[in-house]
């Protein structure tokens, strides 16, 4: 298996940091706020590497970091160190020109608010079209024929692709949303708490959907969520994250049913 | 003697549940063999661990001291309890099933989905996973009316060999059962000691847990006995 992303120390602090960061926050401290400067370590040190067609979970409460390692993983925020290699990039330091190219051709991101992940002022077909124009593609025709393709791929009726996604359900909204994502092929996919606020039932389709693309386009994702269940339908191998750390890794039904670290055990045990 | 498939040397396990400050050890310093072709059965009272040993060689339990030696298809000896993670997801895609006593799956696909996606996963062509799956279900005595439902609405019984043909489909070398005829009628039981049987026969190794000394008695060619669990001080 070859590996798609290789992510080394991670650091994000916002604020000025000081030397002390380190040293006064993290599980042990049961905070991210140094108490020393005031700035907040929401990553601290993390590595990690996915391989081709791996699902990757990241699990952990609000407030543990895991979608603030997903914000600089899609370079929407810039790292305060460390370095993530992928496709023979390194994304940390890309300049401004660079990082749009890969977020627009290389990686596809789904938010749990479509509002994130959607341009709700754009068709369904619109916004897919939107993130193809975005990769430099430029036949009108192609275009609406690929957007077509990706819409009934991930299951939304053919007939409503010319109507706005502020019409549409939220499983509905995130179909659209994962169409988007889909749109270049990318090799990553990353997916921020997409099912959660869900009804179960649209719940377990949109797994379903994420599931057969992981076999059919052996695509690489890292799944953050804090739903357990989500977690072990989907991922093969999880992080657990407290206060900007990864407290654990390992295989997940290991990390659920042998959790090594007094966190992962709380939160295993208080799941329904 | 036939190629011993998993040797597994001094092997304990304990848990360490840190919020209560709780320490318990789950079995102690096993040594035991599984061979090509045969069947090692744990046998000992509940709570003596059984499960958990099949845990530990599947890695869903991290195991404590000792070792878990596993001899692969091509050769390869490989320390299952030191083996990398990526490694192990492929040995036990392509090598290495665990029956357990449960059904995790998604909830919305059909019974024969749920099973040829594993056949699918160990780099079988997926017309001839389902094939595969549809068979299995049949020598399982599953409906055929059935195949086509989501397992989440079927009885204990029918659930369990789905689970069971799910462990089957990628024609492991090491095949782990965890009391996999417990809530199955005499008929049913028949099927699945059939199928293990025919996978014996192709050369897997099996090592179960199964309720019935009468049963080991009949099936098993070792049997190991685990010890009652020690009182907590």
């Amino acid at each position: 298996m070859s590996i798609v992303l290789s992510v080394q120390n991670a650091r994000k602090v916002y604020g000025r940091g000081c030397p002390q960061c380190t040293e006064l926050t993290g599980p042990e401290h049961a905070r991210s706020q140094c108490t020393a400067c005031g700035s907040v370590v929401a990553v601290a040190d993390a590595s990690f590497e996915l391989h081709k067609g791996e699902i990757l979970g990241v699990m952990g409460e609000s407030g543990s970091g895991k979608s603030t390692l997903v914000r600089l993983l899609n370079m929407d925020e810039p790292a305060t160190s460390g370095s993530a290699r992928f496709g023979g990039r390194e994304l940390f330091t890309l300049d401004a020109a660079q990082q749009r190219r890969v977020r627009n051709r290389d990686m596809g991101i789904v938010y749990q608010n479509p509002h994130k992940g959607l341009n709700f002022g754009f068709t369904a077909g619109g916004n897919i079209a939107e993130r193809l124009l975005a990769a430099g593609a430029s036949d009108y025709a192609g275009i609406r024929e690929r957007a077509l393709h990706l819409l009934e791929r991930t299951g939304l009726p053919q007939a409503r692709m010319d109507e706005l996604p502020g019409g549409f359900s939220g499983g509905m909204q995130q179909r659209v949303q994962i169409g988007k994502a889909l749109a270049t092929n990318p090799p990553l996919l990353l997916l921020d708490e997409v099912t959660t606020g869900l009804d179960v039932s649209v719940q377990a389709r949109i797994l379903d959907l994420i599931l057969e693309l992981q076999d059919e386009l052996q695509l690489s994702m890292i799944v953050v969520t804090h739903d357990l269940g989500v977690i072990r339908l989907l991922a093969g191998r999880t992080l657990v994250m407290r206060h900007g750390h990864i407290v654990e890794s390992g295989l997940t039904d290991q990390i659920l049913e042998d959790p090594q670290h007094e966190y992962t055990q709380t939160l295993v045990a208080s799941a329904l | 003697m036939s190629d011993v498939i998993l040797s597994i040397r001094g092997l304990s396990k304990s848990f360490d549940l840190r919020e209560r400050n709780h320490q318990f050890t789950a079995f102690e310093a096993l040594d035991f063999e599984v061979h090509a072709g045969s069947m090692t059965a744990l046998s000992g009272p509940s709570g003596s661990g059984k499960s958990s040993v099949l845990r530990c060689v599947y890695r869903t339990y991290l195991p404590g001291r000792g070792g878990i030696h596993y001899t692969s298809r091509d050769g390869e000896q490989i320390d299952l309890s030191i083996v990398p993670e990526h490694r192990m997801l492929e040995l036990r895609r392509t090598e290495i099933s665990f029956v357990t006593q449960f059904l995790h799956c998604l909830p919305r696909k059909s019974a024969v989905d749920v099973i040829a996606r594993a056949g699918i996963q160990a780099g079988r062509p997926r017309r001839e996973a389902v094939e595969h799956a549809s068979e299995l279900l049949r020598d399982l005595g599953i409906s055929e009316r059935l195949w086509s439902m989501p397992p989440a609405t079927f009885s204990g019984g029918e659930k369990q060999r789905v689970n069971i043909a799910r462990g089957f489909i990628s024609r492991p070398r090491l095949l782990l059962l965890d009391e996999p005829t417990a809530s199955l009628d005499a008929e049913s039981a028949e099927r699945v000691l059939a199928l293990v049987g025919q996978a014996r026969r192709g050369g897997t190794g099996v090592l179960a847990v199964l309720h019935d000394q009468a049963l080991i008695e009949r099936v098993a060619d070792n049997i190991v006995s685990l010890a009652a669990p020690t009182p907590v001080a």
